[in-house]
C-alpha cells in the first residue's frame, strides 16, 4: 500500500470496494470545513442600499459598497464610484468576493452645488501580513464622480448621510463621535464625542446640530463651537435614526418602540408613546402627522400634538426606511418587496404603483420624491422611478447588471 | 429550530450578563460562564466517543504486532492482506468501525457548540444588519433591548473585532494542548502509524488554522475557544481517569482467564494491564 495513503475499507470487509484516501485529506477536511463556516458565519447582511434624489441626478449606494449616479429621466448610469478589484488575500475572502478599492459606501449620498459628499463604511484595517489602510472617512467627489479630496481623520465606519449646511459636512461615525469638516481646509473645525457608535446622521439648523447616539442619548451640539448645549436622556433604548424636526419640536424614535417628542430649544420631554416594534427609522412630520413604519410591520400615523394614535396599518415584513409623502398618500417599503401606498387620511391600503410584491427583495430603503417621481431600491439592486399618479413604472434598472455589461 | 436554538442562547448571554453586573467583564464573565455550561452540557454526548475511541485504541495497540506480521506476510497482496485483517478482527471479536460510531456521537454535539457559537457572535452586533437581527433575537424580553448595544471594549481589546496577536496566540496554545491532551487520551501514537502520522499532523495544523481563524474573528468569539478548549481539557481530564477506572475493573477479569489457560495472547493481555496500571499508578505519584 502507498505509504501515503490510508486504507479505510478494510474494516468493512471484502465485499466493500476498498477505499483509499490520501492522507492528509481528512486533516484538510477537518482543517477546512470550520475555515469556511467560520469565515462565512456572520452572514447577516451588514447593510442595505442609500438612496437621494435630485433634479440633475440620482445617487444610489448599492449593497456591493458602490455608489452609482444615474439619469433621472431615463435611469442610465452615468458614473460609479469607486472601481471593483478583487479583494486580496487570506483563505477568507473566498467569502467575500470582488471589492470597492475605496469605502464601502452604503449611506445615501449628499449632492451639494459643485461637489456630492460620500460617508464610508470602511475602517481601519490592522493586519500582520499587510500594511494597515484606514478607508473611513469623508470623500468629495465632483460631479462626474472624480474624488476631489479626502477626509480620514476617523478611526471607524460612517453609516449615515454626511449633512452639509453652511460649508461644513457634518459626518457621523462609529468611532463615537461626530466630525464638523470644513469644506476649504478639508480638516475637522470641531469633533463631538458620544459614549457609542452615532448610526444616525446629524440633523444641522443654523445654530445647532442634533446628535441621536446608541448610548440611548440625544445631544444638542452648538455648531459653531462643538460645545454641547443639552442633552436628553430618557431613552431606555439606543438611538439609531435621526429625529425629525418641525415646528421646534424634535420627534424622536428608539429600538426600544418609543417614541418621544422633545423641545429643540431645551431637550425636555413633551410627550411620548410606546409602539408595537422597534422605531428604526425617522418618522415623517406632514403637517399635524407623524407617519413611521416599525420593525414589526406596522405602519402608524400620529397625532404629532401628543401622540394620540389616527390610525395604524399592518404591512408584511420589517419597515426600516422613513415614509415618503405625495398629495396625501403614504408610500413605504418592506421587507416582503412591496412598496405600500396608504391613505395618509385613514391607512386604507391604495394600489401600489410598483404593482406587485417583488420577488426575492426587500424595500429597506426610505423612498424618496424629487417633486415629479418616486424613486426605489431594493435589496436586489434594482431601482425604480415612479409616477406615482397614473401608478406606472416609468424606468427601472439594475446598476450592477448595468455597470457589469458596459465594461 | 436553529434559529429557537440561536436565540435561547443569545436571550440567555444577555440575561446573564445583566445580572452580572452591565459592564465589559460582564460580557466576558457571560460568555466563558455559558462556554463551561454548554460543554459540560454535551459531556454525556461525547463520552461515548471517547469510551469507544479508548477500547478501540487499547485493542488496536494489543493486535498491532499481529498486523504488523501480517502486513509482511501479505506485503505484495492486499486483498489478502485486506481478508486477513479482517478475518483476525473477526477472531478477536473487534470492531474496528467503533472508533467511528463514538465520531458520530461527536457530531452530534456540533450543532448545540455551533448555535452558541453563533449566537455569541449575534450578540456583539457591530453593524446595521446584526442589530436588527439581535433586535428580532431579543423580542420574547422587550427589557432586554435596553440592554443593547453590549460593551465591546474590554482591556484592550474590542470584542466585535479581532485581536492580531494575544488571543491568537492563546487560541492556538490551548488548542495545541487540548489536542496533545486529547491524543494522549486515545493512545492513538502508539496504537497505528499511520494514525499517529495524522495525528500528528493535526497537532500542528490545528492550533495554526485556529491561530489563523482567531485573527479573522471578533475577540468575543476567540474568548469562546479560548475557555472552551480550556474546559475541554479538563474534561478531558476527569473522563480519563474515569475511563481509566473503568479500564482496570475491566482488566481485573482478563488477568483471571489469562491463568486459567496460560495461553501467548492472554500473557500478553496480562502485561497490558499491568503497564496501564503502572502509569497510571506512577501519573497520580507525580501529580
Amino acid at each position: 500500500m502507498d505509504t501515503r495513503t490510508i486504507e479505510i475499507s478494510s474494516a468493512l470487509g471484502a465485499r466493500w470496494p476498498t477505499l483509499r484516501v490520501r492522507r492528509w485529506l481528512p486533516v484538510l477536511l477537518i482543517v477546512v470545513v470550520p475555515v469556511l463556516v467560520a469565515g462565512c458565519g456572520r452572514n447577516v447582511p451588514p447593510y442595505w442600499p442609500g438612496l437621494t434624489a435630485g433634479s440633475e441626478r440620482v445617487y444610489v449606494a448599492e449593497t456591493n459598497g458602490q455608489v452609482f449616479a444615474l439619469d433621472p429621466s431615463t435611469g442610465d448610469v452615468l458614473w460609479s464610484y469607486p472601481q471593483i478589484e478583487q479583494s486580496g488575500g487570506g483563505l477568507l475572502s473566498a467569502c467575500s468576493g470582488r471589492a470597492p478599492s475605496d469605502g464601502p459606501f452604503y449611506a445615501a449620498p449628499t449632492p451639494g452645488s459643485e461637489l456630492v459628499y460620500l460617508s464610508s463604511a470602511g475602517e481601519p484595517t490592522a493586519s500582520l501580513f499587510r500594511p494597515s489602510v484606514n478607508t473611513s472617512g469623508l470623500r468629495a467627489l465632483n460631479k462626474l464622480g472624480i474624488l476631489q479630496w479626502e477626509f480620514k481623520g476617523t478611526d471607524s465606519r460612517s453609516v449615515a448621510s454626511p449633512i452639509l449646511s453652511d460649508n461644513t459636512v457634518y459626518m457621523s461615525s462609529s468611532d463615537h463621535d461626530v466630525y464638523a469638516i470644513d469644506v476649504e481646509t478639508h480638516d475637522a473645525r470641531w469633533v463631538f464625542e458620544t459614549d457609542n457608535w452615532v448610526w444616525a446622521r446629524p440633523v444641522v439648523t443654523d445654530r445647532v446640530v442634533y446628535v441621536a447616539s446608541m448610548d440611548h442619548r440625544l445631544y444638542a451640539v452648538d455648531a459653531g463651537t462643538g460645545e454641547e448645549m443639552w442633552r436628553f436622556d430618557q431613552s431606555t433604548s439606543a438611538l439609531p435614526s435621526a429625529p425629525a424636526l418641525a415646528g421646534g419640536v424634535l420627534y424622536l424614535g428608539s429600538l426600544g418602540g418609543n417614541l418621544y417628542a422633545i423641545d429643540a430649544a431645551t431637550g425636555a420631554l413633551l410627550w411620548q408613546v410606546q409602539v408595537d416594534g422597534g422605531l428604526w427609522a425617522t418618522p415623517r412630520v406632514e403637517g399635524n402627522a407623524l407617519y413611521f413604519g416599525t420593525l414589526s410591520g406596522v405602519v402608524y400615523a400620529r397625532d404629532a400634538r401628543d401622540g394620540s394614535p389616527v390610525w395604524e396599518h399592518s404591512v408584511a415584513g420589517e419597515v426600516r426606511g422613513t415614509p415618503a409623502y405625495v398629495d396625501g398618500v403614504v408610500y413605504i417599503g418592506s421587507e416582503n418587496g412591496q412598496l405600500y401606498a396608504l391613505s395618509a387620511a385613514d391607512g386604507t391600503e391604495q394600489t401600489s404603483p410598483l404593482g406587485q410584491a417583488l420577488a426575492n427583495a426587500s424595500i429597506y430603503t426610505s423612498p424618496i420624491y424629487d417633486g415629479q417621481r418616486l424613486y426605489i431600491v431594493a435589496t436586489n439592486a434594482e431601482v425604480y422611478a415612479l409616477d406615482v399618479s397614473q401608478n406606472a413604472v416609468l424606468w427601472k434598472t439594475n446598476p450592477l447588471q448595468a455597470s457589469e455589461e458596459g465594461q | 429550530m436553529w434559529n429557537t436554538l440561536i436565540q435561547g442562547f443569545v436571550l440567555a448571554l444577555i440575561g446573564l450578563y445583566n445580572f452580572l453586573g452591565r459592564s465589559p467583564w460582564s460580557m466576558v464573565l457571560s460568555i466563558s460562564i455559558l462556554t463551561i455550561v454548554v460543554r459540560l452540557l454535551t459531556v454525556p454526548l461525547t463520552l461515548p466517543s471517547q469510551r469507544a475511541m479508548k477500547k478501540n485504541a487499547k485493542q488496536m495497540q494489543e493486535l498491532q504486532p499481529e498486523i504488523d506480521k501480517l502486513k509482511k506476510k501479505f506485503k505484495n497482496d492486499s486483498q489478502k492482506l485486506q481478508q486477513a485483517q479482517l478475518e483476525l478482527y473477526q477472531e478477536r471479536g473487534i470492531n474496528p468501525l467503533s472508533s467511528m460510531t463514538g465520531c458520530l456521537w461527536m457530531l452530534i454535539q456540533l450543532p448545540i457548540i455551533w448555535a452558541f457559537y453563533q449566537s455569541i457572535s449575534r450578540a456583539l452586533a457591530y453593524q446595521p444588519g446584526e442589530m436588527l437581527v439581535l433586535s428580532q433575537y431579543l423580542s420574547p424580553v422587550p427589557s432586554f433591548l435596553s440592554l443593547v448595544p453590549l460593551p465591546s471594549h474590554w482591556l484592550w481589546f474590542n470584542l466585535a473585532r479581532p485581536d492580531l496577536i494575544v488571543l491568537p496566540l492563546l487560541v492556538a496554545g490551548t488548542t495545541w494542548l487540548q489536542q496533545k491532551l486529547g491524543s494522549a487520551a486515545t493512545q492513538v501514537a502508539a496504537a497505528d502509524g499511520q494514525a499517529a502520522q495524522m495525528s500528528q499532523s493535526m497537532l500542528i495544523t490545528m492550533p495554526l488554522m485556529f491561530g489563523y481563524l482567531a485573527m479573522q474573528m471578533p475577540a468575543g468569539l476567540s474568548i469562546y475557544f479560548i475557555v472552551s478548549n480550556v474546559t475541554s481539557m479538563g474534561i478531558q481530564w476527569l473522563t480519563n481517569r474515569w475511563l481509566n477506572t473503568g479500564a482496570e475493573e475491566e482488566g481485573k477479569p482478563a488477568r483471571r482467564s489469562a491463568s486459567s489457560n496460560g495461553s501467548g495472547t492472554d500473557e500478553r493481555e496480562k502485561d497490558s494491564g499491568r503497564g496501564t496500571t503502572y502509569r497510571k499508578r506512577g501519573y497520580r505519584r507525580k501529580g
